[in-house]
């Protein structure tokens, strides 16, 4: 007979016997009927809401306008950010399809799969909750929280448009910066708490690679807060309103490179590929969320593209003008969207075609490599302002022409993607082989 | 009122934090409250409009102090639960020096005069940047050295006493 | 070159140790049976020290089916089916090795046109084993993509299996006396269509992953094995190619008419890197799919007219003798030693697994690589479990 372990009956008594009883009662039959009756307790809950604000309003009268509206505002962003990580997983999916000549999700939701990430979601809201005997329970069940509402809280000063911020903050740069850092000690909380050794591996390279990458990231932001003299967000976007040539990626050659090396950084600080040691997939299973199923893994999923979108949109308020139209439009939130899009877009495409770099490479690389050349960039970056001078003809004429120069580069740049997106269009059909066309569906 | 309500989350939080930090055994659960005590002080600050002080004690403290320690408790701990337990002479010790400390505080605090006058909001970011650079350029330089210092000093005590003889196989890691 | 002892192992508990004064714990990590990077059910248990290994030692037998005492048990045609689940991703080359061998034993003529045909089979085969390799190996170092594309040429090679017999992965195709059934019309016509495309292929994987600068970082330099530590070891096929030795049973020992055709043997030349790290052993399978495309272009020009198999009897008896076979599988040298008391069973059938051969060199190439190199370590060996354990 094998042996299976049990665990002991548990029994309560006194207090606790009369808890567990109301928690069961309440938990397994009060909260399922409510939910059959669903819609009035949704009203009744609204009723509620209502009446507690009116109560509320009643002690601290003055206030009350902009409570209701912060909390409307934190609601939508919330909102916002959910809605994000849910095209974004689908986004991605879709992406590495394509990448991968196939067609990604097509079924859940009749146009193109779009209902797949609602699907999992449900469906993992279905999971039984595990938790390992082992570990450490409440650290376990906290750690993706800690994962996940900084990367909300980063939102909060996230300017999508000129009166389109939360709060505007003279820090709001810093702000996200560090709630984007205190996402590393719920991932180390993950890994430590699943009591595993390879959840502890992804932990402890995770915790080194994403602090370590936080340097040439803040430096090269600092490269254009030093150009502009400024560290809240939407200062720095409106430094960028004279037309695209005015965007800080073209004002001075330090600042163009200064944005791919915040985008590498920040694809190392989001764990995307070729960084996504922490999670990766064929060494460690999931790495430091390997024990977590079920909405806890949801949670740590979310924060990923939470962050992403985050971190992109960082480099386009800074380094892409953020809100500001390239052509010469009105400057709209929607223009914020697109580019930010664009930037998580170029993150997907780079997670499905690289390989993974080692460890010790990437401290390598961050130590060696990118952190002197940051630092070089934001020298350079301040002695270009110091000799930036209006009244010298000659450095004047310099720097416009390499002011165009740059953004013409970007311009051939932009223009080079898009004519491999047309050439791939065009040629879908011949690039794929002629037999194997028959195996793709839709043929 | 509101601005009440939020000191005394917030200072709740930091108290019953730092409580825990004290009694409880668990080294890494004593990490973990240290960083909750740590963030409620950060927006403590963020209430008495130190915006940049707020962001800098989570960016630094949060984001590097705590992380650090979390490191080395998490490397050097053998199991899942590490224990601490003080002894006896450590107990009497710790009942003086914080009975000390706590005589010296209530002083200091009852006896101190605060200037009543509200803070200026200010672009403080950039006060503190023409002050550092201005008035406090001899500390600011100072404590950027003995940062420096300190970074030789962990990198020469750490670095590996004997040479590692599997070294040669990878001598092809760099990029 | 050191001497190499092959009974005795290292000390490598103490080798590489950093005496400073905080005590360093070794773990002991488990990459167990079920683990995305090892290819199938091998089990490794691996010391270690932080990030570096130690001592690895692989625990096998997970997949045994014993197929070799089957073999005592069931007639010499009913065998076929299993070796193709030997190493199920060259079922043809597989069920080639058996049948030469039986047909040595039996003094079995083949006749011209099978013999050709068996050629491009195995050479079709050993294209779609590389794929898979080259696939899964890009997969274990975080590179989703070129396991997709590989399998998408791979798919139109299953195709021109399941057009010729049936079936994709177990063909049982090539049997004892010839083939089993001769190619439909306009197969060849198919075939010389997919070897026209699959040539542009090669250079795309080669962008993709081959020349990766990050791909390179993470195979160059690792696992080196040199040249007379892989022929101690037994290895064979593209593990001791890699490592520089230019031995083909192909070209070395010539069967099935391989010497009528004009090929190159790939060996590894430690381009980036040593010679006999892991690139180079990736590489050659590369290459080796570029030759085989011009095996199979050639075989494609010779076929002749004309029956495809000798009339064997559906349960036939074998002479009492002995014979030892060997074939050039993708994996390396798959041998059939085959015994027979004349009777319509064989008294004895050892299958030498080459897979089983290559992962004996694993416990002495992983020290002192980091974690992640174990991955690049057993992907660049390419093992299959089906071999290792029958």
């Amino acid at each position: 007979m094998t042996y299976i372990p049990q665990r002991p009956p548990v029994q309560y008594k006194g207090l606790s016997l009369v808890i567990a009883r109301l928690a069961t009662w309440l938990g397994g039959i009060v909260i399922p009927l409510l939910l059959q009756l669903a819609w009035p307790v949704f009203i009744a809950a609204i009723v509620v809401i209502v009446a507690f604000v009116w109560v509320v309003g009643r002690f601290i009268n003055p206030l009350l306008p902009w409570i209701v509206r912060d909390f409307i505002v934190v609601v939508g962003l919330l909102a916002f950010a959910c809605i994000v990580a849910i095209i974004g997983i689908w986004g991605e999916r879709k992406v590495a399809g394509r990448i991968q000549s196939r067609l990604g999700p097509m079924r859940t939701g009749v146009w193109h799969g779009w209902a797949q990430s609602l699907a999992d979601g449900l469906k993992f809201v279905q999971k039984e909750d595990l938790i390992p005997r082992e570990a450490d329970g409440p650290l376990f069940r906290l750690a993706p929280y800690i994962a996940l509402v900084p990367a909300f809280c980063a939102y909060l000063a996230l300017p999508f448009g000129v009166g389109w911020v939360f709060r505007d903050a003279d820090v709001s740069l810093l702000f996200v910066l560090a709630m984007l850092a205190i996402e590393v000690l719920g991932v180390i909380m993950g890994g430590w708490a699943s009591n595993s050794k390879w959840s502890l591996y992804g932990a402890m390279r995770e915790g080194c690679q994403l602090v370590s990458y936080e340097i040439p990231m803040g430096l090269s932001l600092l490269a254009a807060v030093a150009a502009t003299g400024s560290v809240s967000l939407v200062q720095l976007g409106e430094a960028q309103s004279g037309g695209w040539f005015s965007w800080l990626i073209f004002r001075n050659p330090f600042l163009f490179f200064a944005f791919f090396t915040y985008y590498v950084a920040s694809l190392a600080s989001c764990k995307r590929s070729p960084f996504d040691l922490p999670e990766g997939e064929s060494e460690l299973v999931a790495g430091f969320h390997t024990e977590y199923s079920g909405f806890r893994f949801v949670m740590f999923f979310f924060a990923e593209y939470v962050a992403m979108f985050a971190v992109s949109a960082l480099a386009t308020i800074i380094f892409l003008g953020g809100w500001h139209s390239p052509v010469g439009g009105p400057s709209t939130p929607l223009w914020f969207l697109i580019k930010s899009t664009f930037l998580v877009w170029v993150q997907m495409w780079i997670r499905w075609t690289l390989p993974r770099i080692r460890i010790d490479q990437v401290m390598h690389a961050c130590v060696k490599y990118l952190l002197p050349f940051t630092l070089l960039l934001f020298l350079g970056s301040s002695l270009w302002q110091l000799i930036d001078n209006p009244t010298h003809p000659v450095f004047e004429g310099f720097a416009h022409l390499l002011h165009y120069g740059l953004g013409v580069i970007g311009l051939l740049l932009l223009g080079l993607y898009f004519a491999g997106m047309v050439y791939g269009y065009w040629n879908r059909n011949r690039l794929v082989g002629q037999m194997a066309r028959k195996h793709l569906p839709g043929a | 009122m509101l601005e009440t309500v939020i000191f005394f989350l917030f200072a709740a939080v930091a108290v019953v934090a730092g409580l825990a930090i004290l009694l409880s055994t668990n080294i890494v659960r004593m990490a973990y409250w240290l960083i909750a005590m740590l963030i409620s002080v950060a927006g403590l600050y963020f209430l008495m409009g130190a915006y940049f002080l707020g962001v800098i004690q989570i960016l630094v403290y949060v984001g590097g102090v705590a992380v650090l320690l979390v490191f080395g408790v998490m490397l050097t701990s053998r199991q899942l639960a590490p224990r601490l337990r003080p002894g006896p002479g450590e107990a009497l010790w710790l009942v003086v020096v914080a009975t000390v400390l706590l005589i010296g505080l209530i002083l200091s605090v009852t006896h101190a005069r605060f200037d009543q006058g509200a803070i200026v909001a200010s672009n403080s970011v950039a006060e503190i940047g023409h002050s550092l650079l201005g008035d406090f350029l001899g500390p600011f330089e100072l404590a950027s050295v003995l940062l420096l210092v300190a970074l030789l000093g962990a990198a020469y005590l750490a670095r590996p006493k004997a040479p590692v003889q599997g070294a040669q196989q990878r001598k092809g890691t760099a990029i | 070159m050191k001497e190499i002892e092959l009974h005795s192992q290292p000390d490598l508990l103490h080798d590489g140790e950093v005496p400073s004064d905080i005590r360093t714990e070794e773990i002991m990590l488990n990459m167990g049976p079920q683990h995305p990077s090892t290819h199938g059910v091998l089990r490794v248990v691996l010391q270690t020290d932080g990030e570096l290994v130690l001592k690895a030692t692989p625990y096998i037998g997970y997949l045994h089916r014993c197929a070799e005492k089957i073999a005592e048990k069931v007639t010499y045609r009913q065998f076929t089916p299993y070796t193709d689940r030997l190493d199920y991703l060259s079922a043809m080359n597989n069920n080639l090795g058996y049948a030469l061998a039986v047909e040595k034993l039996g003094g079995i003529e083949v006749p011209p046109r099978a013999d050709y045909l068996r050629v491009i089979f195995a050479e079709l085969n050993r294209i779609a084993s590389h794929l898979v390799a080259i696939g899964s190996y890009g997969l274990d170092m975080g590179a989703y993509t070129p396991l997709v594309y590989s399998f998408r040429e791979r798919e139109w090679i299953m195709d021109l299996f399941e057009a010729a017999c049936g079936a994709r992965l177990t063909c049982s195709y090539i049997t004892i006396g010839g083939i089993r059934e001769d190619v439909p019309e306009g197969w060849v016509q198919q075939c010389r269509e997919f070897l026209d495309y699959f040539e542009s292929k090669i250079a795309d994987y080669n962008n993709l992953l081959s020349y990766n600068h990050i791909f390179v970082n993470r195979t160059a330099n690792v696992g080196i094995c040199p040249a007379d530590l892989a022929v101690a070891y037994g290895l064979t096929g593209p593990c001791l190619r890699g490592s520089g030795v230019a031995w083909d049973l192909r070209k070395a020992t010539p069967y099935c008419r391989y010497n009528e055709f004009d090929f190159d043997i790939p060996v590894g030349q430690g381009a980036n890197g040593t010679l006999g790290d892991c690139w180079d052993r990736y590489f050659v399978r590369v290459l080796e799919m570029v030759q085989s495309v011009r095996i199979i272009r050639q075989a494609l020009d010779k076929l002749t007219e004309g029956p495809v198999q000798t009339k064997v009897p559906r349960i036939m008896k074998l002479p009492a003798g002995v014979v030892y076979y060997e074939v050039e599988n993708p994996r390396g040298q798959l041998g059939f030693h085959l015994v027979s008391d004349g009777g319509t069973s064989p008294y004895r059938l050892k299958i030498r697994g080459p897979s089983f051969c290559n992962l004996s060199v694993l416990p002495v190439l992983a020290p002192n690589c980091l974690l992640a190199d174990i991955a690049a370590l057993i992907g660049s060996i390419d093992v299959v479990m089906g071999e290792v354990d029958r």
